[in-house]
């Protein structure tokens, strides 16, 4: 669902973060940061199931040095892959890392298992804004890992007119000048978001409406691609488009006539966490990842080479200034954002109908 | 003696191959089958699980003229790639069968190149060539052809010269391989009679071909139709064809029992085409005897 398919630019300012080993800058006592507060030590292999290129090997190997964990990093591609193969049960998993909504679908199904708080001690890095949030009001399911948004991004030499909203840019002006991610869950949500619709109330009512407005749009839409949509606008064949704010993000590193939007309608907030599955065969490893990944100056290599939104306050004061100020990885006026629930069956009346939209196009 | 006793050996060997075989068939093949049918006749919970209660809402919607028109596209664009495949494997076959022995090799090595890297890696390759800022339109663009929105990748055409490109040399080998078996002396007696070069090849080339050329059709044809990635890249997956489809039922839509009523489709379709061509096959070999 979100590409992680990034450039490999950023690896000179990993060199650089290599040696920087400060104790955190909260004040806290250093011992807290460096050693687990849980006398377990952890032990023996980690398998880690998460999204394909979004886990920097920097970050393991220092974990798999410190630990002496050997971390087994297993890759999907999309919240639902994930979740289809941890049903399936093949393989036994010790961390996975599901957005939000699936960190409700799967709690919901009892398929997690609750975080200890007292052994991650470096949760107190991590911004309040991204703490309590709807979907798990006391923070018992997981730990924020990464956030984005899903915004518009823009090739403005292309592209005179100013961009403001979705409606801007689903005009017949820029008929086959469109990529979108191709997402049913996420294309709806712009839909209900210009008609002033919470993208969490999906029913058959609000489908309905949603559904005339994605009549006029799709057809509009040049290129359906979740793995790495911004290839298609840096290939040249599209010029404006609705995608994850990371690949937004690397295109604005890529050129600077590139700009990222959020739309004034109100825009998708997401945010991806590291959970414990239920059976997890190594909790202790698991917690000891993620107090690790918490780090500052690990959580700043993540920043260094994804560059989707930190939580973590104490990372950010690490990043660069050219980091700070992409729009994309951090907007200045974010404006109306929202996170995704989990809707249950609804979603594959969702799937259902842009689905069945895509399928009378020719 | 010896004799009884090699072809002792002999029949113990097929023996073991046989039930190797049908072990094959049966776990790879027939258990899968099942599991395909039964999950497009069952229902599914809130995550999308799959649950033993009897529906037949995939099917029907399955059946519904909107997946069946896309089902008749993504025929449509197989016939059409397996066309093109077909056309172009004829005279790149009788090139490598009529070269001498050294360059024939090269030449089907040639052919074979083209494994050694994944599908993806070579619709990827495509990709580049392909797009608004690649070779292909810069060429054309040189020679004054096409202005300056092309638009050649992201397109139906675009995703079936991906499938040709990926399709092409399970044309070739089989046609080459009937080929192969083609005695020159009957072409050579054709012509010395007083045939004309078309017609030895339409009287005797051809018949000659035949296995190879069904061979090459359901080498293509087959797996063109479910092909999703390679599509999807190239076509900008704009308009899905089933293979799209099913895999985003069985993905990102979590609805594996309609994923599976697709499938069943698609079996039972490919079932009769085979049934079909083999019923045809063997009345042909009972008419020529």
């Amino acid at each position: 669902m979100r590409a992680r398919r990034l450039f490999l630019g950023q690896l000179a300012a990993l060199s650089l973060a290599a040696c920087d080993k400060k104790p955190s800058a909260s004040g806290a006592p250093a011992a807290a940061s460096s050693s687990p507060a849980t006398p377990r030590r952890p032990s023996g292999e980690l398998v880690l199931f998460a999204w394909s290129e979004y886990v920097p090997a920097e970050v393991i190997d220092g974990f798999t040095r410190e630990t002496g964990v050997k971390v087994k990093y297993e890759a999907y591609s999309s919240n639902e892959e994930m979740l289809t193969k941890l049903l399936a049960g093949g393989a036994a998993y010790d961390l996975l890392q599901p957005s939000e909504y699936m960190v409700e679908a799967l709690s919901k199904k009892g398929k997690l298992a609750r975080i200890d708080a007292a052994r991650i001690p470096n949760r107190r890095h991590l911004l309040p804004e991204y703490l309590g949030l709807p979907h798990d009001p006391r923070d018992e399911w997981g730990v924020p890992y990464m956030a984005g948004t899903v915004g518009i991004a823009v090739n403005t030499e292309k592209v005179k007119q100013p961009i403001a909203g979705f409606n801007d840019v689903f005009t017949p002006k820029h008929k086959g000048r469109i990529v979108v991610v191709s997402d049913a869950r996420e294309i709806v949500s712009w839909a209900m978001a210009t008609l002033g619709i919470d993208a969490n109330d999906v029913s058959a009512q609000t489908l309905a409406k949603v559904k005339p407005v994605l009549e006029r749009w799709l057809p509009l839409v040049k290129v359906f691609d979740s793995d790495s949509p911004k290839s298609a606008m840096l290939n040249g064949d599209c010029d404006l488009g609705v995608v994850f704010s990371g690949e937004a993000a690397a295109l604005i590193q890529a050129d600077k006539k590139y700009s990222y939007v959020l739309p004034s309608e109100g825009a998708h907030r997401f945010v991806d966490y590291l959970c414990i599955p239920a059976g997890a065969k190594n909790p202790d490893a698991a917690h000891a990842f993620i107090d690790h990944v918490l780090r500052p100056e690990v959580s700043r290599l993540i920043s260094d080479k994804f560059p989707y939104t930190n939580p973590n306050a104490d990372a950010r004061k690490l990043l660069s200034k050219e980091a700070l100020d992409n729009p994309a990885s951090y907007p200045k006026s974010p404006g109306k954002l929202g996170t995704f629930r989990d809707i249950g069956k609804a979603a594959a009346d969702v799937d259902r109908l842009v689905t069945e939209l895509r399928a009378k196009l020719r | 003696m010896s004799a009884g006793a090699r072809s002792w050996g002999a029949g113990a060997a097929s023996r073991v191959v046989l039930s190797l075989l049908s072990l094959h068939a049966a776990v790879l093949v027939a258990l899968p089958l099942v599991v395909l049918f039964a999950y497009a006749f069952a229902d599914r919970d809130e995550l999308g699980d799959v649950i033993a209660r009897p529906s037949t809402e995939a099917v029907r919607r399955a059946l519904s003229p909107l997946y069946l028109g896309v089902l008749a596209r993504s025929l449509g664009a197989a016939a059409a790639v397996t066309a093109v495949c077909v056309a172009f494997a004829i005279p790149v076959a009788w090139t490598i069968a009529a070269a001498p022995p050294r360059w024939g090799r090269r030449l089907s090595l040639l052919v074979i190149v083209p494994f050694f890297t994944g599908v993806l890696v070579r619709a990827y390759a495509l990709m580049t060539l392909l797009a608004a800022d690649g070779w292909v339109a810069a060429l054309l663009r040189a020679l004054g052809l096409g202005g300056d929105s092309l638009g050649l990748l992201y397109t139906p055409g675009a995703a079936m010269t991906g499938l040709v490109f990926v399709y092409f040399p399970m044309a070739v080998i089989p046609i080459q391989a009937s080929l192969a078996r083609l005695d020159p002396g009957l072409l050579d007696a054709a012509l010395d009679l007083g045939a004309t070069p078309v017609r030895a090849f339409v009287h005797v080339a051809l018949p000659a071909l035949r296995p190879g050329v069904v061979a090459a059709i359901t080498l293509t044809f087959l797996p063109a139709i479910g092909m999703f990635a390679v599509v999807d890249l190239l076509g900008g997956g704009r308009a899905p064809l089933v293979g799209s489809v099913i895999a985003s039922a069985l993905g990102g839509g979590r609805d594996w029992p309609f994923g599976a009523a697709l499938g069943a489709v698609l079996v039972t379709l490919f079932a009769l085409f085979t049934f079909t061509a083999a019923a045809r096959a063997v009345a042909g070999r009972a008419e020529a005897s």
